[in-house]
């Protein structure tokens, strides 16, 4: 199975997750998410879900000053982005636990 | 940080902001940002030597990078691109073609016609050749960035002829460090085309080409600005950061200037040329042709007194090669054409003193004799001579008090 198109639908609850105990410049996100083990992220995908996030008001950025290069821009949740992370994360669960049973009713039924 | 690695990136940069180009400006200039720095980290991660193919196989094309973020973001799907740069880049493609043509026409007959006639240095043949100079200039300043206006110069059969010659060129060992070494000279085409306008402007103003700084103190401050918005321009440019009509201008002012740069340059340096090609008529500036001082002042009038100090007049002066001497400036003649005097009575204009414009108090001009030109009248003071009718000179004018030295 193809673990890029399971990442499209939790991408955005994966950022906030990743955002939950500090915030992170963009490709902070990016290597924050491959060390969690999710290797078929997209650098390009993650710096669009920053934005959506962002836009939609989940997010807050400031930049900050760097001595070996550009500014960063960093992004953190801010409240609306804590809510949203603890409603998605209660979906996500229900969601993974309906699947994990469905999944282990079907191999009952295989055996 | 070298030059090949910051092209690479802001040239990824580009064709990224390009493909995002439908999308509203603020938004597209905060993804650029975020894009930015992505491709700093991700060169930094690939180490000293990225090129633009290294870039790709990391984070797939620009456009497929664009479209990735696109969808992710939940931006409109891409669709046709923002029609506001359709115009001027048409018009740009067109000029380019045509005037690169015609130069290297021009250029190609001026160099036929110098072998039978020596050097055609005609205004048209140094435009025409400037016009090549300058179209190869802009070429290798694009080259290795992407986007709109440098995709619409590659589409250009001539270009992609240059091209090919380029790719051979860089194919030798000699070749891409030439290159890389053009384009690392781009902060000092900043400050020369910041030059370049300031003259620009400073003629269609009406002024003088001020070679090689302007003097007047107006002039001073216009290049500085130039210089500092010009560095500004480079700069934003350099790292991506520039949008819609900012972009726009740079690329056409870029364009315009490259054309003209060399064109000032060659003029800059030939103040004869130039005045044959800025104006019909000859044109002289009062500061700079005729007799002067050493301080630099200009000498109008001769007057010449006899050893007991009385006035001569209608004294024709030559110089020691029997060479009339004319050349002293006149600055506003008119009223004394019927005066006979220099204009008339001398056909060589050598005759002193002439005949000269006072400025009475309320502002009117008009000619006088030259006896009453004189900043001493009809005889010296203290001379032997007896008074003459001549006015007498205001005592403390400074201009007098000078001229006595």
């Amino acid at each position: 199975m193809d673990t890029s198109q399971l990442l499209k639908g939790v991408l955005d609850l994966a950022v906030l997750a990743v955002l939950r105990d500090s915030d992170g410049y963009g490709y902070d996100v990016v290597r924050r998410l491959r060390a969690a083990g999710l290797t078929d992220v997209g650098d390009a995908s993650v710096y669009g879900t920053l934005r959506r996030l962002y836009r939609a008001g989940g997010l807050t950025t400031y930049v900050v000053p760097s001595d070996e290069g550009p500014h960063r821009k960093y992004y953190g949740l801010n409240a609306a982005g804590r809510d949203l992370l603890a409603e998605s994360t209660k979906t996500w669960r229900e969601f993974a636990d309906a699947m994990t049973a469905l999944l282990e009713t079907g191999a009952k039924e295989v055996a | 940080m070298n030059t090949i690695q910051t092209t690479a990136a802001a040239s990824y940069v580009d064709a990224v902001r390009d493909a995002l180009a439908d999308l509203p400006d603020d938004e597209v200039a905060e993804v650029v940002e975020d894009v930015a720095e992505h491709l700093e980290q991700v060169m930094a991660e690939l180490g000293g030597d990225a090129s633009e193919a290294a870039l790709e196989d990391r984070l797939g094309t620009p456009e497929q990078y664009a479209a990735e973020l696109r969808a992710a973001a939940g931006f409109p799907e891409g669709g046709v691109r923002r029609s506001r740069m359709a115009a001027p880049l048409g018009l740009m493609r067109f000029l380019v073609t045509w005037l690169s043509r015609a130069g290297a026409a021009v250029a190609a007959l001026g160099l036929v016609l110098m072998f039978a006639d020596g050097p055609p240095l005609t205004p048209a043949y140094l435009l025409g050749c400037a016009v090549v100079l300058g179209a190869l200039g802009e070429w290798v300043l694009v080259r290795r960035r992407s986007g709109d206006a440098a995709s619409v110069l590659r589409e250009l059969p001539d270009v992609r002829r240059v091209e090919s010659w380029i790719a051979a060129l860089t194919a030798k060992p000699w070749g891409a460090a030439t290159v890389d070494f053009v384009v690392s000279l781009r902060p000092a085409w900043w400050l020369l085309r910041a030059w370049v306008a300031t003259q620009v402007l400073l003629v269609a103003l009406g002024a003088r080409l001020a070679f090689p700084v302007p003097r007047t103190p107006i002039a001073m401050v216009v290049l500085a600005a130039a210089a500092i918005g010009s560095v500004w321009l480079g700069r934003q440019a350099v790292r991506g950061t520039l949008f819609g009509w900012r972009r726009l201008v740079q690329v056409a002012g870029n364009a315009v200037l490259t054309v003209l740069t060399p064109a000032v340059l060659v003029l800059a340096g030939s103040s004869d040329s130039y005045l044959s090609v800025w104006y019909d008529e000859p044109y002289y500036e009062p500061d700079y042709y005729g007799l002067h001082h050493n301080d630099g002042s200009a000498i109008l009038n001769l007057f010449l007194y006899d050893e007991d100090g009385r006035l001569l007049e209608g004294v024709r002066i030559y110089d020691q090669d029997g060479r009339p001497v004319d050349n002293v400036e006149v600055w506003d003649w008119a009223e004394c054409l019927d005066q006979g005097g220099w204009y008339a009575g001398g056909a060589q204009g050598n005759v002193f003193p002439r005949p000269a414009i006072v400025y009475t108090e309320s502002g009117f001009s008009r000619c006088v004799d030259p006896a009453d030109a004189s900043p001493f009248g009809f005889t010296l003071p203290g001379s032997s001579a007896p008074a003459g009718v001549g006015p007498e000179p205001a005592a403390g004018d400074p201009e007098r008090l000078e001229f006595e030295k």
